[in-house]
Parts: structure tokens; sequence; C-alpha cells
């Protein structure tokens, strides 16, 4: 099945409460995300769609079931191994960008690109090639308090961009921005799933920011209420 | 992760917190210099009594005439003429010996012109200056055919030659010893100190024969003082000191059972423990340095841990993106080395600049061996390596997910 990107199977996860009970947080979830979606988890908080957002970025392990990403059984990979599926896989936007404050902008960048064991001279071009793409190009010597925060979420992107993995991660990207800039950064997205054919799996609680996806994944409870086009489920249309 | 780029890594969280590096790597500097200038001083010492003991000659006997007891008073070593030349000439044949020279010695005054000093006079052979390693500067020594003829020639000490000639060259002039004129033959090189603080320099020599009949008489012809005797090896000496005895009982008809009429001292024995305790006092001081530098470590341990600790977020980022465990440890190992091994080279550098203090300022002999430099060295990095190990590790085995969500 080379179109599954993600292929999530009886999905559970619970979090050990007291001495013997458990927290089910995410009850037997099943779907799969093919290359080149565009999909928005929503849902309100305490949902689970954290947790799953975690388990699908490979940060957290599940208490049960299969996540296979790119066609890679992740159950039995050790730390090591999960960290460089991370590092060619998935890119992660955050919702409080994430980034290293004393590094430059260019070698925040860079950093996945560090750890993939590039060259430096490779990795300097690279950068800056993924910061012109986000119109930050003259600001590569910055450093991200420098910078607002409309700017530093899309450093972050060049970023999640750096080893041009499949998977784009985004954790409310825009839950800390405004109006304004929240859709410019959703348009990058956008443009990044038609141009580059990149699939994305965002989380957030706005419709207004889920509308731009094709895709909604409601999540309840810890159990899928809704999937299915974005317009279906939301109404309306795009703003 | 390639290595260069690891120290990049670990320079630029340094620099970040410039102060706090600079804190922590006082703990190895003081330590570092602490180690360097105890050595230093230890190692000084050392060589200030391995000098005191070449320069009284190496593998040294010395063979004194027995007690003798006046109306129950004993008088102690030296006071019965018992050696005679003719037992030194024994002695001399034993197949350990190497060299063997009979003293006669008393104290007189030299006169050389208007100056006057009084000093020991030393009946000898020329073997005396082969026995204790002790040659002339200028001129020569007496020769045997001097000692067969008694002739009176004298070889003088450094400190004799200062308060008499002062800057002149005493050679070639005539001194009266005794209010007979003696040639000055040869001048010696300078000897120091011997190990209780003697000036061995303060001395002169005339040939042995000389001082039994002309200077100092003798009611017993062909007694000496004392023989000093040189063995091959210091292996040799056990084996030496008992032919000797032998030798020396069976010539002077000593039965068995009965006590020696002479003492035979080993006084490289007598060294050997004084450079014993010279050795432990240095291995102490640098013992004690050593716990500032354990200080240090745990120095750097604190810190690396608290940075672990403050920087978790940091971690948990990198984590996300790709950096494995060994990257994470590395980072961290590498900030903690660079400490210890920064910190030791100025620690070094301080120590030099200390022992270079004491040796200028404080009279003190100082040595500085690259031995201790390098043992400085290689503590540091272990420290650094051991110390640091533990805080990378923790950084190390993080969870991401934990380590993004700290707050």
């Amino acid at each position: 099945m080379p179109s599954s990107l993600i292929e999530v199977v009886d999905l559970v996860k619970d979090y050990p409460v007291g001495d013997s009970g458990t927290l089910p947080v995410l009850h037997r979830l099943n779907f799969t995300i093919d290359a080149g979606e565009f999909v928005a988890i929503m849902g309100p908080s305490g949902s689970g769609k954290s947790t799953l957002m975690n388990i699908l970025g490979c940060l957290d392990i599940p208490s049960g079931g299969r996540y296979v990403l790119n066609g890679t059984d992740t159950a039995r990979l050790g730390p090591d191994e999960l960290a460089e599926l991370r590092n060619r896989t998935i890119g992660f936007v955050f919702q409080g960008f994430n980034l290293l404050p004393r590094k430059t902008v260019e070698d925040n960048v860079a950093l996945p690109l560090l750890y993939a064991g590039a060259g430096r001279e490779e990795r300097q071009a690279r950068a800056l090639k993924l910061l012109e793409q986000v119109g930050l190009g003259h600001r590569a010597g910055h450093r991200p308090p420098q910078l607002s925060g409309g700017q530093q979420q899309r450093v972050a992107i060049a970023r999640a961009l750096a080893n041009s993995p499949p998977l784009i991660l985004a954790d409310e990207p825009t839950g800390n921005l405004d109006t304004h800039t929240s859709e410019e950064i959703m348009a990058l997205f956008e443009r990044l799933n038609r141009n580059e054919g990149l699939t994305i799996v965002l989380v957030t609680h706005e419709p207004d920011v889920a509308r731009h996806a094709q895709r909604l994944i409601h999540v309840v409870d810890g159990h899928i209420a809704e999937d299915g086009p974005v317009e279906a489920i939301l109404g309306g249309t795009h703003p | 992760m390639m290595l260069g780029t690891l120290l990049e890594e670990a320079l630029q969280a340094m620099g970040a917190n410039r102060l706090r590096s600079a804190l922590t790597m006082l703990g190895m500097i003081i330590g570092v210099g602490a180690v360097v200038l105890m050595m230093a001083i230890g190692q000084g010492a050392q060589a200030m009594v391995s000098e005191a003991i070449a320069s009284m000659g190496s593998n040294l006997f010395i063979i004194l005439s027995g007690s003798s007891t006046s109306g129950g008073v004993r008088m102690g070593g030296g006071t019965v003429p018992t050696l005679t030349a003719a037992d030194a000439q024994a002695i001399g044949e034993l197949s350990e010996i190497a060299a063997v020279a009979p003293s006669y010695p008393n104290n007189a005054q030299v006169i050389y012109g208007s100056n006057n000093w009084t000093t020991a006079i030393m009946g000898t052979t020329p073997a005396y200056f082969e026995v204790r390693d002790w040659y002339p500067v200028s001129g020569a020594v007496f020769t045997d055919s001097d000692v067969r003829s008694a002739t009176r020639v004298i070889v003088l000490g450094q400190t004799v030659v200062r308060n008499l000639f002062g800057s002149e060259d005493p050679v070639g002039k005539t001194v009266r010893v005794k209010n007979s004129p003696f040639l000055v033959v040869g001048v010696l090189g300078p000897k120091g100190q011997s190990l209780d603080g003697r000036d061995q320099d303060d001395t002169s020599m005339v040939p042995l024969t000389t001082a039994q009949r002309q200077l100092f008489g003798n009611p017993f012809p062909g007694m000496v003082r004392f023989i000093m005797a040189r063995a091959h090896s210091s292996d040799a000496m056990p084996r030496a000191e008992k032919s000797l005895i032998d030798l020396l009982r069976t010539r002077h008809h000593i039965r068995p059972g009965q006590e020696d009429d002479f003492t035979v001292r080993n006084l490289t024995a007598l060294a050997q423990t004084a450079a014993g305790t010279t050795r432990t006092m240095s291995v102490m001081l640098g013992a004690i340095a050593s716990i500032s530098l354990l200080v240090g470590g745990i120095g750097i341990m604190n810190i690396m841990l608290v940075s672990v600790t403050e920087r978790t977020r940091e971690i948990g980022i990198r984590l996300a993106i790709g950096a494995r465990r060994r990257d994470i440890l590395l980072q961290f190992l590498l900030e903690a080395l660079i400490i210890s091994l920064a910190g030791s080279l100025i620690g070094a550098a301080i120590g030099f600049a200390g022992a270079w203090l004491a040796a200028s300022l404080g009279g003190m002999t100082v040595v500085v061996t690259l031995w201790s430099i390098l043992l400085a060295f290689t503590v540091a990095a272990a420290v650094g390596i051991f110390f640091g190990f533990y805080p990378a590790r923790k950084a190390a085995e993080l969870r991401p997910i934990e380590a993004l969500r700290y707050q």
C-alpha cells in the first residue's frame, strides 16, 4: 500500500493512575491518511487530540494497537530509531514555535540537517534556500527573539522542511498568532500541500483554521466522532 | 554528528552562560594549579635531597675507629686509634670495593698573607677524591708519590679559598699551616651543603703522611681516624659491608663473640632514608592538592546538572527533530570536558607562575616536570568525563514528550 502514509489500527493509549488503575485517553482508533492529504484534527480540550498528535509524531508510544508510518511499524523501534524516523519523515511545527533562542535563524533551520549528518556547507545552503522559500532570507543572521511571532513560525516551518520529510505535523500552529498572521501561515501550509505534495496533519480547535484543510477528523473523548471532508462536517465554504 | 559540529554546539552553549562557565572552570583552575604547584615544590625538595646525596658520593661506607673506655666513661667512636693505613690498603683489595681512602682529619689555622682561616685539614690519599667524586676545578690533587714522601702540598676547598684569597687564583701560592709552608696545588669544585647542613667546602686536604708526621703528630704511627670506602655498585653494598667487617675482624684478631673495635656506617642507606622521606612528603602534598581537583570535579557535575534541568526544553526540541541519545550525551559530555580541560590549562599556567614565584621570591627549589603537567591534564580529562557523564546521561535519557512539555 504505497499511497497510505499513516495507518492507525486499533490504537489505544492510556495513562497509569494511582497504583494499578489506568485512565484511557484514546479508544481503539482506526484511520489511514494517504500521501498528499491535508488533514485537520479537531476536538475540545481533553479529547485526546494532543496525545494522538504526539503518537503520530513518534514522540510518545501507544499502549496498544499499531501505528505504521511510511511503511514502518513504529512499535518495533527503539528511541534512537524513532529519532531517526522523526528526523527523516516528520517535520514538526509547534504552537510555541520551539526555536532555540540562542541560535541564529539559519542555524535553527539547519538543526535537523545537522542530526541527519549533513556537512556544514550543505546545511548552510539548504537553510538559506528554505528561508527564502518562507520569505525570510533576509533574516538568516537574526535570532528568534528578534522576530515577530509570525516570522518565528515561518522559521519553524522552514526547519520542518529541512530534511524534505513527506509529513508535516502542526500542533496548534496559529495558537499564538493574530488572525491576519494565522491566515498567512495557513496559506503557506496550503501552498506546501498543493505545490510540493506534502502531507499535512494539523491539530486545532478553531474551525476557521480547520477549514483550510480538505479532510477533518473530529476527536471527542478519545473516539473519532466524525471523519470526512471539511465542508461536509463544518458546513459553509472556505472563507 | 561530527565532532567539529559538536564542539561548536558545546562552545555556543558555554558562551551563552559565560559567568557560570567561568565559575565552574575556577574549581578546575584551583585544583590543577594546586597539583602542579605542590608537585613542583615536592619534586624540588626531592631534587635538593638527591643533589646532596650525589655531592656526598655514592655507594659510600665510612669505617670509624672503635670506642675507648676511660675509668668507666665510654669516649665514643673514633677515640681509640684501631684503624691503620694498612687496614685501608687491605680493604682496597676486596673485590667489592672500588676505592678506599684512609683519613686523618684535624682542625688547624691556615694563613695566607694577612688573612687566616681555621678549617678542617684532612690527611688522606688521592683515592679520597675518587671516593667522594670530588675533582679540582683548578690545578690538580696531590699524588701517591706526595703521600710516600710526605711533601707539604695542600688542596683547598671553595670556602677556604674565598676566605683566604678572595678572587685571587690560589694555585701555585704558598700558605702556612702550623708555621710550615704548604704549596697550594689545586682547588676543589663546590660541593654545597651536606644532608645535615654542614658546609662541605670548608675543608682542605694534605697527604696522609704529611698530616700524620708533620702537622698533627701521631702517637701511634700509621693510625687513621676513619676510612672511606666505595663499593662498585649499590647492589654490591650488602656484600661489601659483610666482607669489610670480616676482613677487619680477622686483621684485628677479634674472636667470635667479641665486639668489633670499629664501626661501619652505610652513608648511602642514610641518604636513601632521607630521600624516602621527601618522596613521601611529595606524594602527600600531591594527594592533598588532588582533593581540590576532586572538589572541582564535583563542581562541574553540579553545574552540569543544573544546566541539564534548565535546558530540558532545548533537549526536547533537539530530540523531536531527530537528535539521537548519543548526540545529546556527547554534547553535554563535551561541555564538561571543555570546561575541565580549559580549566586545567589555565590552572597549569597559574601553577607554573606560582612555582616560579616560590622560586624567585621564596628561594625555594622547584622542579616542574612534563610528567606532572601530563598527570594534571589526564586527571582533569578523567574528572571531566567522570563527573560530566552522569548529567549528560540524564539529559540523553529524557523522554522527548516530557522534555518538550517542560516549562
